[in-house]
């Protein structure tokens, strides 16, 4: 499937004077920009509410600044927004038109600053700034790339005789080996998997980032001189306390989020069970050979709105996803379900799975209608069953999409881990309770986005850094 | 111009003579209608014989002419066109009586709040809806019959619900005056909220040292009888006159004989968390809530207490000397006759737990300002020592976070909670007064400092190292290790974003409406604004009064207020309910049903739908219906529902109706919506859209009923033979009825009107059916344009083919 193929631009509104209304009612608390990751890496460039104001003051000179092109559609501005303003949405909005009306000059000034922190930046932008959805054609993103003021990788000697372990090359791992380096340390990443690059590698499907990108990424990461060892799993192929024992001075564990939550009902191990992860990289490695009719999605996240798009695009007739709360509570972003939505997904509300049934593999779901109770410990309403609802729905696939949580075993008794499964760490060094051992990206977060990976690891580099110059060389 | 009225009879059989006032008011309605081309119109209404206009109808000048006319012209009906009659029917009814007219020959247009506000840019159409709203009051106007009021006795007894310091105050108030008091309260004890609170702003008082006081004089008051542990569970009556039952659980603990020596706790081996330290100690199974608590007598939590089974435990009775501990007590329902009620329900405090970012209940030392009062106070849990909950040490440095739940309109609530930002200011002070090395940083998004000594107090604490940051966190994150708290936030005034490290955070927590003010809002038929607090019958005029009346609001159920505000509205409200309670009687709107016994078919259907079993009936022996006057308040739902037309409706009769569905649809009436709007709820609803200025389209005329559940099926089918493109009948939400449940019956028969339309294969989207309550001006609007969108399909073939359809089936019935 190529980008180009796929319409998954918003509907262009060329009234602009609907943004304002939205920018209006902007309070200015800040809580948008306290929690954008962008912000934290960008704070000389970027403020979204700043961009609300310039919006009011001169909704025209907005498009020629490069300040729109900084989000990186976290949402995670609009989930705490007071107001209840999309921001993500205003900004795709105002690209759409700076694009259209302005070309692509402020685009490329905001890149060159990106690029300055950002190695990555070809995947990044691809996975962040969703060209698809404004749209932009994979060949005008290439051109774009292709322009010479970017950033070439070129190896780089360490100065230092310290030497950094990173676990996992996902985005997180990535990004603190560049960190690393350029301070002048010596940066091993050890990846379990044959191929560098994590979920961004594993599970993104190509309409959303194109393989030949992040292999590109990960080619001129190397060239700076960053050791990239595959197919060591730390834990089987090395033991942790190993790493130090061999010379590592630190350890940045970023190992991910990649063991998918089950749901714990009967009937779950049925053939055509399976979970998002499996599913999406199957669906990448062009594993799936016959092609199911009806597909479940079980879940309301970003990755079963995903894998539910991914299941319709590739051809599915009938895909259904079941959530057990209410459309007021569901935690994927509006634009998600916007495309899902539009490539022909259902998805069932205060819906939940009672069991899989089927003889030699799945062929119906018992469902159950929930109610909402009162406020459980997440603060939001907890789901009900309602008694006598059940009701089956055909399915000859299934996919469960209620979360991921790290695989931590192979990790010492001295790094403590939450409740939730993630690794406890100072928020200010990402240091864990392990002198030495530092995490970031979704084995702190949970499933996260690239750009809160991204802080985590620059956070821990940081940390690492102050630790080796107090220690001396 | 087209004549519109049948030849009318009057009971008075004398020639009408109509006066006709139509009322600028300012620029509010001159300014969006044409008033002089609405009097011209009026004057040349059939039976107008003075048509007037006026800056201000309602001013002394304004009524003076009304007078002078009925004098002068002998006006027999007069008709004012201005506001709502919500807000000036009763002083233009005593303008009238005042110059010799019967009061109920006075009819009222509402061009203001239902017509010039919600048009405001379309001063055409709404100058021809003006001139239609006109010609439906003189329609009505002519077939109005004067009326004589009775008068009711008013039972010289309050009941107060809600012992918080509103309750407190109101029921001094009433008792010093010599009216007998029933405060109930469900709490154990009274004392409500401020009896949690350490301190009070801005004078720093001591909350429990003020309040103490008055809870024991309330408690040995000779006219006030506290009801503990108590909830009202039925009502019925109207003002004056209430039945209220009041369910007083069993205590097991003999109120009158308990010293509160303590001796039962000490052997009481049950340990629970206490309720009133928020969860931050514990208490017995059985125990008092707190120190000075009113009833001073303890109590036990059934559901805790291991003691029901004597063999079991037992303790607490073989160590109370006084032998107060019963267990065979058993709950009581007590059954009152209340002349006025003061309904103090207060509030309850906003649970953080889905600002998720701040992590509230995952991070320890992340605390609410309630849990943080309970610390500092020094009856509470700590002594009054300031400790961080992980690891009980004084922080050193602490962090408020203002607007938790407030001002956000998608998680906790959109309004401002008054008081939590004087809340902070006063907390931190009281932090430096004892901790004066504490460094403290409030994030805030507006200080609003507004009364009496308020910005003194801001300014001290600012004086005294309090850091001030204009900007509200976007994260939380604790550290592992040491517990501490590191908040990121911009600093809005600089744009800077940071990351401060903090030992505690308190999150200042909003106000919401107390959980169970629903139930109350059920019981005494109360309606609330769209923030879920009670609203008052008019929120400049009459802001202690409830809609209902001889019910009144006393402290926050009316809205988020502090302790000042709470105290001044209890007397207020006290002072209102003494005032009707004075006066021993009150007069009743004529407004009750009549039956012509020679017509009743003696079905009994009037008697099945009468919400209050004011209608005697013996289908078995044929004995027609009779309506017990004394009982019947009004909704005319019998009215609608006599098949034999024998019921009359008193001042909203079938012909007044049907004549104000004929004004509204004698021209153009395919561009028209015929709107039925039940006074309480969906008619205030209309002038709420007014008041707030929501713009709706112009073609909607609303003709006014008491309760939904008058409209009878002819009203709407009338309205469809003569050609209305679209009828709407709008009450209160089913459960809110101010008639107990008379909107059941609307919804019964809209549904039945549905069916019937559907075999005439006419379609139903033309007849809708919306709940709006008083609150909801938003949902009127959007109603209004979402039927806009419908009346626009309506082709005239469409119209013709349903006045043929439905003009045959009145044949047929004929």
């Amino acid at each position: 499937m190529r980008a180009n193929e796929i319409n998954y631009a918003i509907q262009q509104d060329d009234s602009i004077q609907e943004l304002i209304k939205d920018a209006f009612v902007c309070l200015e608390c800040g809580k948008c920009t306290g929690a954008c990751p962008m912000v934290e890496l960008f704070p000389q460039h970027f403020n979204p509410h700043h961009v609300l104001e310039k919006l009011i003051l001169n909704p025209e000179k907005i498009l020629e600044e490069k300040d729109i092109w900084f989000c990186a559609s976290c949402y995670r501005c609009n989930k705490r927004c007071p107001q209840g303003i999309e921001l993500p949405e205003i900004f795709l909005k105002l690209r759409q038109k700076a694009i259209k009306e302005k070309g692509l000059k402020n685009l490329e000034q905001a890149l060159a600053i990106i690029d300055e922190k950002i190695i990555f930046l070809q995947s990044f932008f691809w996975v962040c700034f969703h060209p698809e959805r404004i749209p932009l054609e994979k060949k005008t993103v290439d051109k774009l790339f292709e322009k010479k003021h970017f950033k070439k990788a070129k190896a780089i000697i360490p100065q230092s005789n310290h030497k950094v372990a990173i676990i996992g090359s996902g985005p997180s791992g990535l990004f603190a080996a560049c960190e690393l380096i350029y301070k002048g340390y010596r940066v091993t990443i050890f990846e379990a998997r044959p191929n560098a690059g994590g979920m961004l590698r594993k599970c993104i499907p190509e309409y959303r980032l194109p393989t030949n990108i992040i292999e590109n990424d990960i080619k001129n990461i190397e060239k700076l001189g960053i050791e990239i060892k595959t197919n060591i799993k730390i834990g089987e192929d090395l033991k942790f306390n190993q790493l130090f024992k061999n010379g590592f001075k630190a350890v940045f564990i970023a190992s991910g989020a990649h063991q998918c939550i089950k749901l714990d009902i009967p009937g779950e191990d049925l053939p055509g069970i399976t979970n998002t992860l499996q599913f999406l990289e199957n669906l990448k490695n062009n594993k799936i050979k016959t092609l199911p009719e009806k597909v479940v999605v079980i879940g309301g996240g970003n990755t079963a709105m995903d894998v539910a798009s991914a299941a319709a695009r590739c051809g599915v007739k009938e895909v259904n996803i079941l959530y057990r709360r209410s459309g007021e509570e569901i935690p994927a972003d509006k634009n998600e379900i916007r495309e899902a939505e539009n490539d022909g997904v259902r998805i069932h509300y205060l819906t939940s799975p009672g069991k899989f049934i089927g003889k030699d593999r799945i062929e119906k779901i018992e469902c159950y209608k929930m109610e909402l109770g009162p406020l459980d410990f997440t603060g939001r309403r907890g789901p009900i069953p309602i008694k006598n609802s059940e009701f089956e729905m055909d399915a000859d696939m299934a996919i469960i999409a209620i979360g991921e949580l790290p695989s931590i075993n192979y990790l010492p008794e001295e790094v403590m881990i939450n409740k939730d499964k993630t690794i406890a760490v100072n928020p200010q060094t990402m240091e864990t309770t392990m002198t030495g051992v530092f995490a970031g990206g979704d084995v702190v977060y949970g499933p996260a986005t690239v750009s809160e990976a991204i802080i985590s690891a620059k956070k821990a580099a940081e940390a690492i850094d102050h630790i080796f110059k107090q220690s001396g060389n | 111009m087209i004549i519109f009225l049948s030849k009318v009879e009057t009971d008075q059989n004398k020639k009408l003579r109509i006066g006709v006032y139509i009322c600028h008011c300012g620029l509010n309605i001159a300014g969006s209608v044409d008033c002089v081309a609405v009097r011209e119109y009026a004057s040349r209404l059939p039976d107008v014989v003075v048509a007037d206009d006026n800056k201000y109808t309602c001013s002394d000048p304004g009524q003076e002419i009304i007078k002078q006319d009925i004098r002068e012209h002998k006006l027999n009906r007069v008709v004012v066109a201005s506001c709502t009659p919500r807000l000036h029917e009763p002083t233009f009814r005593t303008a009238c009586s005042e110059a010799g007219l019967n009061p109920y020959l006075f009819e009222m247009a509402n061009i203001r709040d239902q017509c010039s506000w919600v048009h405001l840019y379309d001063k055409e159409n709404a100058t021809e809806k003006a001139k239609d709203l006109v010609k439906m009051a003189v329609a009505r106007a002519r077939l109005l019959k004067q009326q004589t009021e009775t008068e009711v006795p008013i039972i010289k007894r309050s009941l107060v619900l809600g012992g918080g310091v509103a309750g407190i105050q109101a029921a001094l108030d009433l008792a010093d005056q010599n009216y007998e008091v029933f405060l109930v309260e469900k709490e154990p004890s009274i004392g409500g909220k401020m009896a949690q609170i350490d301190k009070t702003f801005p004078t720093m008082d001591c909350s429990i040292c003020i309040l103490a006081p008055k809870m024991s004089e309330a408690g040995r008051h000779p006219n006030i009888t506290i009801l503990s542990n108590s909830e009202v569970i039925e009502v019925s009556g109207h003002v004056g006159n209430f039945s209220v039952k009041v369910l007083k659980k069993a205590r097991y603990v003999d109120e009158k004989e308990c010293t509160a020596c303590g001796d039962c706790t000490e052997v009481c081996p049950v340990i629970r968390p206490n309720e009133f330290d928020v969860g931050l100690a514990t208490r017995k199974a059985i125990y008092t809530p707190f120190a000075q608590a009113v009833p001073s007598a303890y109590i036990i939590n059934m559901d805790d207490c291991l003691g029901y089974v004597p063999i079991a435990c037992n303790k607490c009775v073989e160590k109370c000397e006084k032998n107060a501990i019963n267990f065979d007590m058993q709950d009581e329902v007590l059954e009152l006759d209340i002349g006025t009620v003061i309904v103090a329900t207060g509030i309850d405090v906003y649970d953080p737990t889905e600002i998720t970012e701040y992590g509230y209940r995952r991070h320890e030392n992340v605390i609410s300002s309630l849990e943080f009062e309970r610390l500092i106070n020094a009856g509470g849990p700590s002594g009054g020592h300031l400790i961080r909950p992980s690891d009980k040490k004084t922080p050193k440095t602490v962090a408020f976070i203002q607007c938790v739940g407030s001002r956000d309109e998608k998680r906790g609530h959109p309004y401002c909670s008054n008081v939590c930002c004087m809340n902070t200011i006063k907390d931190s002070l009281l932090i430096k007064e004892h901790w004066p090395e504490t460094d403290i940083k409030i994030f805030y998004l507006d200080i609003r400092a507004y009364g009496k000594g308020f910005e003194d107090l801001y300014k001290r604490s600012r004086r005294e190292g309090v850091m001030y940051i204009r900007g509200l966190p976007g994260e939380i994150r604790e550290n592992p290790v040491t517990k501490n708290l590191v908040i990121i936030s911009e600093n809005t005034n600089t744009g800077q974003v940071k990351e401060y490290e903090a030992d505690m955070v308190i999150l200042s927590v909003g106000m919401e409406p107390a959980k169970d003010s629903d139930v109350v809002q059920r019981l005494f038929t109360l309606s609330k604004t769209s923030d879920g607090f009670f609203m008052e019958s008019h929120p400049k005029l009459k802001p202690v009064d409830a809609p209902t009346q001889g019910i009144f609001f006393a402290g926050c159920a009316e809205g988020p207020k502090d302790i000042k505000d709470s105290v001044t509205q209890a007397s207020a409200a006290a002072a209102r309910a003494s005032i009707l309670m004075k006066a021993g009687k009150i007069k009743v709107e004529a407004i009750t049903s009549v039956v012509n016994k020679e017509l009743c078919t003696i079905c009994g259907r009037c008697a099945k739908v009468c919400p209050y079993n004011a209608i005697e009936i013996d289908v078995k022996n044929k004995i027609p219906a009779k309506i017990i006057e004394a009982a019947c308040v009004g909704c005319g739902t019998c009215g609608a529902e006599c098949p034999s037309n024998a019921i009359t409706m008193q001042h909203f009769t079938d012909d007044q109706i049907h004549a104000q569905i004929d004004a509204v649809t004698e021209e153009n009436a395919d561009k028209k919506i015929v709107a039925f709007c039940c006074n309480w709820c969906s008619y205030a609803g209309a002038d709420f859209a007014g008041v707030s200025r929501m713009q709706y389209p112009p073609s909607v005329r609303i003709i006014r009923t008491m309760c939904s559940g008058r409209v009878s099926e002819e009203f709407v089918l009338r309205a469809f033979r003569r050609g209305a493109a679209a009828v709407l009948v709008a009450g209160c939400h089913l459960g809110d009825c101010h008639y107990i449940d008379a909107n059941y019956q609307t919804k019964k028969r809209v549904e039945r009107l549905w069916r019937k339309l559907e075999k005439k294969g006419i379609n139903t989207e033309r007849l809708q059916l919306a709940w709006i309550s008083a609150a909801e001006g938003e949902k009127f609007a959007s109603t209004i344009k979402k039927m806009q969108k419908i009346l626009e399909t309506v082709t005239p073939d469409e119209i013709k083919k349903t006045v043929e359809a439905l003009e045959e089936r009145k044949r047929e019935i004929a």
